[in-house]
């Protein structure tokens, strides 16, 4: 094989070794967004159960489902942190959601159901989770939040989930008692 | 002769294709346009994001919109076209922020932002899965965009490739009402378009 050639070939393969490397280079960052938007690790727990999730103890001390006439029902989640470094947490976003078995998110209604106002009006006196609740954080002292939702009365196997945008993509599940 | 022959027609081929592909090419904004699913009225239009239907649709002279028991009038050197439907979010909650009348000119009119905030408008509106939610619509245009026009509806204009929607609306421009009032209800329904029909 004469140098010229042997040149040529071997600038065919580092350019088969180069390509790849390049796109996988410059894709990775989009990588990781995606995976941080769309890839989401659960952390299970139960209603009552205290469970250390993104450098807090979470509680979730109620997950109820309310009436809410014509096919359409309310589910009230309480909920409270007790938050050991409250500034570590002030800016950080929050993501509250309600899922069901089919596969469908609900957001939680902003200023809470009217249904929520007249059988748990404390529970309008809660924060939703974010950044201001967490700023008003005491030393040991929990953190009480609230989120209400609007679902079909149809709609089953519920979970909560709580997601810290510091933890993604591990996230806070808490499925709905079963009666 | 016939190697330089051939070399010319390769290279006239070649700017042929060139100049063609040139002049073919979409521009961005067409190749990253909504995905559109069309249907008429009293018909459920569904997108993998959510479903629209649209029952009703009015066209009057004037306006007057009644809200915490003051009347206000708008007037319009066109007319104004209430469009009333049912929105619903399939997989997530949304909100449909965009809505825009179509004319059979091409002519995209947004919705009106000369009515009050509390009469609310579908963009305002958030739309949970499985949950029906009445929506309204409310345009400005001149009385020849009416007839034959339709309505599309989007999650956001700003999103590439998002899902849109677009209605025909059978907008009968004969039985245009000298005036209709839209009124703001403290209870039960969000609004009532008046006269009854």
């Amino acid at each position: 094989m004469t140098p010229s050639r042997r040149g040529y070939w071997l600038s065919m393969a580092a350019l088969a070794v180069a390509l790849p490397a390049a796109l996988a280079v410059s894709g990775w960052g989009s990588f990781v967004n995606w995976r941080a938007v769309n890839v989401r690790e659960p952390t299970a727990a139960q209603v009552g159960q205290k469970v250390d999730y993104a450098g807090a103890q979470w509680t979730v001390t109620r997950l109820t489902r309310l009436a809410g006439g014509e096919g359409r029902a309310v589910v009230l989640a309480e909920f409270e942190a007790v938050i050991p470094d409250p500034k570590a947490f002030a800016n950080v976003p929050c993501q509250i959601g309600l899922s069901d078995g089919e596969g469908r998110t609900w957001q939680p209604v902003f200023l809470g159901d009217p249904v929520v106002r007249k059988m748990y009006p404390e529970a309008l006196q809660r924060a939703l989770c974010g950044g201001p609740s967490f700023a008003e954080a005491k030393g040991g002292e929990p953190v009480r939040m609230a989120a209400s939702f609007a679902i079909p009365a149809s709609a089953s196997d519920l979970k909560l989930s709580v997601a810290l945008l510091s933890a993604l993509p591990a996230y806070l599940s808490v499925s709905e008692p079963q009666p | 002769m016939i190697g330089t022959l051939r070399t010319a027609l390769a290279l006239l081929f070649a700017a042929a294709v060139l100049y063609g592909l040139q002049h073919t090419r979409p521009r961005y904004s067409q190749i990253t346009s909504p995905i559109v699913t069309t249907g008429g009225m009293n018909e459920r239009v569904q997108t993998g994001n959510f479903a629209l239907s649209l029952d009703s649709v009015r066209v009057a002279r004037a306006l007057d919109v009644e809200t915490f028991g003051k009347t206000k009038a708008y007037t319009t050197p066109g007319v104004w076209v209430v469009v009333e439907g049912t929105a619903e979010a399939r997989h997530e909650t949304l909100s449909l922020t965009s809505a825009d009348w179509i004319s059979t000119a091409g002519v995209r009119y947004a919705l009106t932002d000369r009515i009050p905030a509390t009469i609310e408008m579908l963009p305002g509106d958030v739309n949970q899965p499985g949950l029906p939610r009445r929506a309204l619509l409310v345009f400005e245009m001149p009385q020849e965009a009416v007839a034959g026009g339709s309505v599309a509806v989007t999650r956001s204009k700003l999103s590439p490739l998002d899902d849109e929607v677009q209605i025909a609306v059978d907008a009968d421009t004969d039985r245009t009402e000298p005036k209709i009032t839209l009124r703001r209800n403290n209870e039960g329904f969000p609004w009532t378009v008046l006269p009854q029909r």
